[in-house]
């Protein structure tokens, strides 16, 4: 087991503290008490927010790269672009809602600052998968590949799978010699296609968001790093100033800009990277 | 014989089908000491002369790399006809090359495509390091048959008398040059990139896994200096489109810029290696691919007296490009057996694939021939005539950079797989599981009777899968 990083509390307490004055922005006067119930709704429509990503994430396509068709949807790997707008859409939609309910204010709850964020997110995403489209990836020869034996979609894997469960109950019912050394045949072929399958796309299947996210076929990727870093550090003050000051924070220009150029770094480096 | 005690690594890049004329008949001008193309060979056909001819433009392209295609025709009825006529004359007459290629179903668009040749601008690895080193213009295929029976001649001596590569039982059983070297305490290795043919002799089961390769292996090992003894490399057989890589065995229609490439990168490994000065480096083709040669092969001695398929083997095959590399090669030498040309039918003979045994066997005291054949054949030492290793030749080769197009890539992988990818699948669906333990007999010979799939895409998953896993790679 992976030895935790000693002092990641005290780092931790730290990015807090930061990130509580970052959200600030300036001294301002302490908000108002929210009363229990609101608060609870507010606490639950967030945790309602998050959850519905989260399980939408899990169980479809939504945040993954969908690079080939041929990998079921949960074992395809997660994309770091289409992760970053889930992030800002999730965040900004639950601080939002979570100030609403706690105050009862809408208007004027979301700035630019917050629409620029989605918009960098956004473009990002798109971007991301405009490169994947554009460039000829390994991903893309795996594509051609797989339907070079025939297996143009999932669909097709289990369809030989199920020709394999079928020839084996064949099999099963002790046909004539002939028969069952024909079926052994077409067992075996169907196997080899499989392990063929198998081999072909075992880049390209999810090892976990933090690996998907942070790594390519040539393992870490810097950019990719740099780019996760900076969002969820800008997310922590954001989270952190909603709580705080019940309100979405002003993040200045050069914040802006920062993440800008870090999601600009990952989608220009993207293009040359191998994909997983 | 300076050469003797100096080399200590010898390694053999074969590649596929391809003629002395088509690849380096023009290398230079005809003359004594050089069995080249004069322009004027032809052969005749429905009462026309078609000729030999140039492949045109300085360098080649997509399409003029791939001629001829479609494939000409393979088997050993077919190179009678080529070799013999139509009707077969007594004597190899070289005359039916057209007619044996017209005759093939369907019926090829340009009944020319057997006459080509490729100038030296055109194969520039080739060529280089023929004038750099030598180039031997009396080699020529063991056998007048396809691919598998003249590789078992590399390998055995012998092809255990069957002509035609599906007639093979499986596995190979007839003792092998890799076995006695490891009797003898030598190093060696086959080198491969997808399935290794040397998969089918059975006498080297047992330590396949020990030294059965990928291609990467060689270049590390030859720029760390780990080379074996004796290196045999095999090229590329499969289209693979998962890592869109085409064929580099220049076995037609393939294109021969890739086979160039491969060469370039062997020749630049060895080149850099530390164990250069102590390397030979032969570079050839299997067989001529039914490319036209306009030098009629010569009797041969049998290797042994088996002839299941009614063919002694007394005849060899078509002259096939052989380029010899190392620093005792004066540079621009003409490597020959006689250097004032051969008898038909006597000794000396000419070089022949068995010639790497005699080579291979004196380097490397490595006991008695194994056959007939490699008893006869002339080794490669005494063409190696400088007394230091002073030939550095250049110190890299450039291939012109080959890239396959997506379609390209996508037609290769959707065409139905030639004789040799036939062959190779049968033979990766036999293969057990693993190999035999050492002293474990191994599975009794029987016929090559495997399905083979219908496209090279699916041949190649397949049978690379079953390699591997014996191979345990």
């Amino acid at each position: 087991m992976r030895k935790p990083f000693p002092f990641a509390g005290a780092v931790a307490a730290m990015i807090l503290r930061a990130a509580a004055a970052c959200a600030q922005g300036g001294a301002e006067s302490p908000p108002p008490a929210i009363s229990p119930a609101p608060l609870a709704g507010a606490v639950v429509a967030v945790l309602l927010a998050f959850a519905l990503v989260w399980i939408a994430a899990r169980r479809s396509t939504l945040l993954k790269d969908n690079l080939l068709p041929q990998i079921e949807p949960r074992r395809q790997p997660y994309s770091l672009g289409r992760w970053q707008m889930a992030f800002w859409f999730t965040l900004v939609f639950a601080g939002f809602v979570a100030i609403w309910i706690a105050t009862g204010q809408y208007n004027g709850v979301v700035t630019s600052q917050e629409l620029w964020l989605m918009g960098i997110s956004a473009a990002s995403g798109v971007s991301a998968i405009a490169v994947d489209v554009v460039k000829d990836s390994p991903a893309d020869a795996a594509n051609r590949g797989l339907k070079a034996l025939g297996l143009d979609t999932y669909a097709d894997v289990e369809r030989v799978r199920e020709e394999i469960r079928q020839r084996e109950r064949e099999l099963a019912a002790q046909p004539a010699p002939e028969s069952a050394q024909r079926l052994a045949l077409e067992i075996r072929d169907r196997h080899l296609l499989l392990a063929a399958y198998e081999n072909a796309i075992r880049p390209f299947v999810s090892e976990g968001w933090l690996k998907d996210v942070t790594t390519d076929l040539n393992g870490a990727a810097l950019h990719r790093v740099q780019s996760l870093a900076w969002t969820l550090l800008l997310g922590i003050v954001f989270v952190v100033g909603v709580i705080t000051r019940h309100a979405m924070p002003q993040f200045d220009a050069s914040l802006l800009i920062l993440l800008g150029i870090s999601n600009a770094g990952y989608v220009g480096f993207k293009y040359p990277e191998p994909q997983q | 014989m300076p050469a003797l005690g100096g080399i200590e690594h010898v390694v053999v890049l074969m590649l596929e089908n391809r003629s002395f004329d088509c690849m380096l008949g023009t290398l230079y001008p005809p003359d004594p000491g050089f069995e080249g193309l004069r322009g004027d060979e032809q052969n005749l056909w429905m009462g026309q002369r078609v000729k030999v001819w140039r492949v045109p433009g300085d360098t080649l392209d997509a399409r003029s790399a791939t001629i001829p295609s479609p494939d000409p025709g393979e088997l050993f009825a077919d190179m009678t006809m080529q070799i013999f006529g139509s009707p077969p004359g007594p004597t190899p007459s070289m005359s039916g090359f057209v007619e044996n290629y017209m005759r093939q179903q369907p019926t090829p668009p340009d009944c020319r495509a057997p006459m080509h040749y490729f100038t030296p601008e055109q194969v520039p690895v080739l060529s280089a390091l023929a004038r750099a080193f030598g180039v031997c213009d009396q080699w020529h295929a063991s056998a007048p048959c396809q691919t598998w029976p003249n590789r078992f001649f590399v390998h055995s001596g012998t092809c255990l008398g069957h002509v035609d590569n599906a007639n093979f039982p499986f596995p190979y059983t007839a003792p092998s040059i890799f076995r006695r070297m490891s009797e003898r305490g030598r190093s060696w290795r086959v080198y491969f990139h997808d399935v290794p043919h040397a998969l089918m002799l059975a006498d080297i089961w047992s330590e396949a896994p020990l030294h059965f390769r990928y291609f990467s292996a060689f270049l590390a090992d030859s720029v760390n200096g780990t080379l074996p003894n004796y290196s045999f490399i095999e090229p590329r057989y499969f289209t693979d489109l998962f890592l869109n890589n085409i064929p580099n065995d220049e076995h037609p229609p393939h294109n021969v810029l890739y086979g160039e490439a491969l060469i370039a990168s062997v020749y630049n490994a060895v080149r850099a290696s530390p164990s250069w000065k102590k390397t030979l480096l032969v570079i050839t083709c299997d067989e001529h691919g039914r490319c036209f040669d306009h030098v009629p092969p010569p009797a041969a001695v049998p290797p042994d007296d088996r002839r299941p398929d009614g063919f002694a083997f007394d005849r060899y095959g078509v002259r096939v490009p052989t380029i010899i590399v190392s620093p005792y090669m004066a540079p621009g030498s003409r490597v020959r057996a006689m250097p004032t040309g051969l008898p038909s039918a006597a000794a000396p003979y000419p070089f022949d694939h068995t010639s790497i045994l005699a080579t291979l066997r004196k380097l490397f005291d490595l006991g008695p021939p194994l056959t007939r054949r490699d008893a006869a054949a002339p080794d490669l030492l005494g063409a190696l005539s400088l007394d230091e290793p002073q030939n550095d030749g250049p110190a890299r080769i450039s291939a012109e950079a080959a890239r396959a197009t997506i379609a390209q890539l996508e037609a290769r992988g959707a065409a139905p797989p030639n004789h040799m990818q036939a062959a190779l699948s049968r033979m990766a669906a036999q293969l057990p599981p693993r190999p035999p333990a050492p002293g474990e007999a191994p599975p009794p010979p029987a016929p090559l009777g495997a399905p083979v799939p219908d496209t090279v895409a699916k041949a190649h998953a397949a049978s690379t899968l079953q390699a591997r896993s014996f191979l345990g790679l």
